[in-house]
């Protein structure tokens, strides 16, 4: 056997399953959160998990502080060593103390308070900086990001694994075969957006399956079913005819997250427009609330153009001429977004 | 290194403090860092990690009765990892390899046509594991029951004490073979768990060494 092209069987698929939200009308909701959480992640070991999860952006994020904890490729392809998290990075167990505040006599000299797992009181847990903004006011401001595993086409998490328990379906979907997996965690060091948890009861490690048995059957995965805002489209990045197609590669609106880490991931974001900045004396002006700058960090230099043709294309649209990028933005039937996956769950 | 036979309890042998122990020959064996560099094809993170092999020396005792072949392993190790409370920890463990085919190579884990059978102690598991491989990746947990292998560890002193203990005549296939008289190649592992040492990144004695099992 040739190991490394058995990892290159392992990371490659013949197509590739992609999700597109819209950063501009995700409400942070965290819909997404609860409908993958109700689904996998309830068993023993899994309590501190959000395959699927939304943060508060510029923030330290979830799991806490992933984006320095290094991994990924630098610009030669080569690997780059990554860190593992804890259970309190990733979220915590936080229980609130009902019991002491509700059924015991001192109950009115008890607070409401989460607890950590060891009994202590929390002193970080999942979205514990939700809402914090960035930027001084008047500018302040913040964006919402959804995240889930992003099923790279280059993924790490193949390559790092010392025991090939990793590997790219067909359709592009990564997963964790929990037969072969013994929980080294060297796919938690090597995901660059930390998207892959260790299970201390199973001692295996556990990621996003991508809802792989919805999809099976034409169900588009939860957390994009269940997104009441609407922000997301989905389907194969090789179907013309889908949301995804169109958004990703024919208007080049939606980018990867973070392309500099070299996974080349496969959920994609349209970029948040944002509302215009006050200058010193109150007034309005051109500039965007949420710096360029700022942006360009987690997107990369394409969000720029990806900007100026939203930017234009809304114009168009308000001038009172026809644009197929808005139409597909603001598409009210969902059935439009997720190309074959519209099949009901029940 | 001969594996003598001794007519000792093998009942009582399976608790490596047993004063029991005493009567048979300790030898220290040297372990180094295994070379990582090998497993570049197989991990490209892991190859580039340094900083394992935190264990450097391991105290070995090994005996025979004509039906239980037993191995006993202390090593000084001033932290207990023997449980796995939180995302970023590990727990300490030890083998004993063997290869199932002459030339098969310790470092590698044996190789595609050369497999290699190994028995895996960890300190927050109740049972170890019987274990095969034809190469790095290959690495394939079986339950002991079928080899019958048991182990036990205990931690005195600063020091694990891990006993390794197999019917030499079993009829599983894919185990190594143990016949007194016979030649016997063995290597050695450790994994430090507050090092953060698993798969590869462990101490090793490195390639096999022949043993004769006392007739």
């Amino acid at each position: 056997m040739n190991s490394t092209s058995e990892k290159q069987r392992l990371k490659s698929s013949k197509r590739q399953l992609a999700t597109v939200i819209d950063l501009n009308k995700c409400m942070g909701c965290q819909s997404c959160t609860v409908a993958c959480k109700n689904i996998w992640t309830q068993r023993p070991g899994t309590e501190h998990m959000r395959w699927a999860n939304v943060g508060t952006y510029p923030g330290r994020g979830y799991p806490r502080d992933w984006q320095s904890k290094g991994g990924g490729y630098d610009k030669q392809g080569r690997a780059l060593q990554g860190q593992l998290i804890n259970i309190v990075d990733a979220g915590d167990n936080l229980q609130f103390n009902h019991d002491e505040v509700l059924n015991h006599e001192d109950g009115q000299n008890a607070r409401l308070e989460p607890r950590s797992a060891d009994g202590q009181t929390a002193k970080w847990g999942y979205n514990w900086d939700e809402d914090q903004a960035s930027g001084k006011w008047p500018n302040a401001f913040f964006f919402y990001l959804p995240r889930k595993c992003n099923h790279c086409s280059n993924a790490p998490c193949i390559d790092a694994c010392s025991r090939n328990a990793i590997s790219k379906r067909d359709d592009g979907v990564v997963l964790i075969d929990q037969d072969r997996c013994t929980g080294h965690r060297h796919c938690v060091e090597a995901c660059p957006y930390k998207m892959i948890y260790f299970n201390p009861a199973t001692k295996r490690s556990e990621k996003c399956i991508e809802c792989f048995p919805r999809i099976d059957k034409g169900i588009a995965p939860a957390c994009n079913r269940q997104c009441v805002g609407r922000t997301r489209a989905y389907g194969y990045l090789d179907d013309k005819d889908s949301q995804v197609y169109k958004l990703v590669r024919q208007w080049k609106v939606a980018l990867p997250l973070h392309p500099e880490y070299g996974t080349e991931p496969n959920v994609y974001y349209v970029p948040p427009m944002s509302t215009y900045a006050y200058d010193s004396d109150g007034r309005l002006t051109d500039d965007m609330r949420i710096p360029l700058e700022v942006l360009e960090q987690y997107f990369g230099p394409a969000v720029h153009q990806a900007l100026a043709t939203l930017v234009a294309q809304r114009q168009q649209r308000k001038d009172g001429n026809p644009s197929q990028l808005m139409d597909i933005l603001i598409s009210k039937v969902w059935q439009d977004r997720f190309s074959e996956f519209t099949n009901e769950p029940v | 290194m001969i594996i003598k036979r001794l007519a000792l309890d093998a009942t009582a042998l399976a608790d490596g403090r047993n004063e029991i122990w005493s009567e048979v020959a300790e030898k220290e064996i040297a372990l180094s860092p295994a070379p990582l560099a090998l497993t570049n094809a197989v991990s490209p993170y892991m190859s580039r990690t340094s900083g394992h092999g935190k264990n450097e020396s391991l105290k070995v005792r090994m005996l025979h009765d004509g039906n239980v072949l037993s191995i006993r392993l202390a090593w000084k190790d001033p932290s207990k990892d023997d449980a796995i409370n939180d995302l970023d920890q590990f727990a300490d463990a030890a083998a004993v390899m063997f290869p199932m085919t002459p030339g098969a190579s310790a470092f590698s884990m044996g190789s595609p046509d050369k497999a290699v059978n190994a028995w895996l102690w960890k300190a927050d598991e109740q049972a170890p594991f019987d274990v095969m491989a034809r190469g790095y990746a290959t690495s394939a947990r079986r339950e002991p029951q079928g080899s019958g292998l048991t182990a036990s560890g205990h931690y005195v002193n600063e020091h694990w004490i891990v006993v390794f203990q197999r019917t030499m005549k079993i009829s599983r296939e894919e185990t190594v073979s143990m016949v007194p008289g016979a030649e016997l190649a063995i290597a050695f592992a450790l994994w430090e768990g507050s090092n953060n040492e698993r798969s590869a990144q462990k101490s090793v004695s490195g390639e096999f060494v022949s043993m004769t099992i006392e007739h």
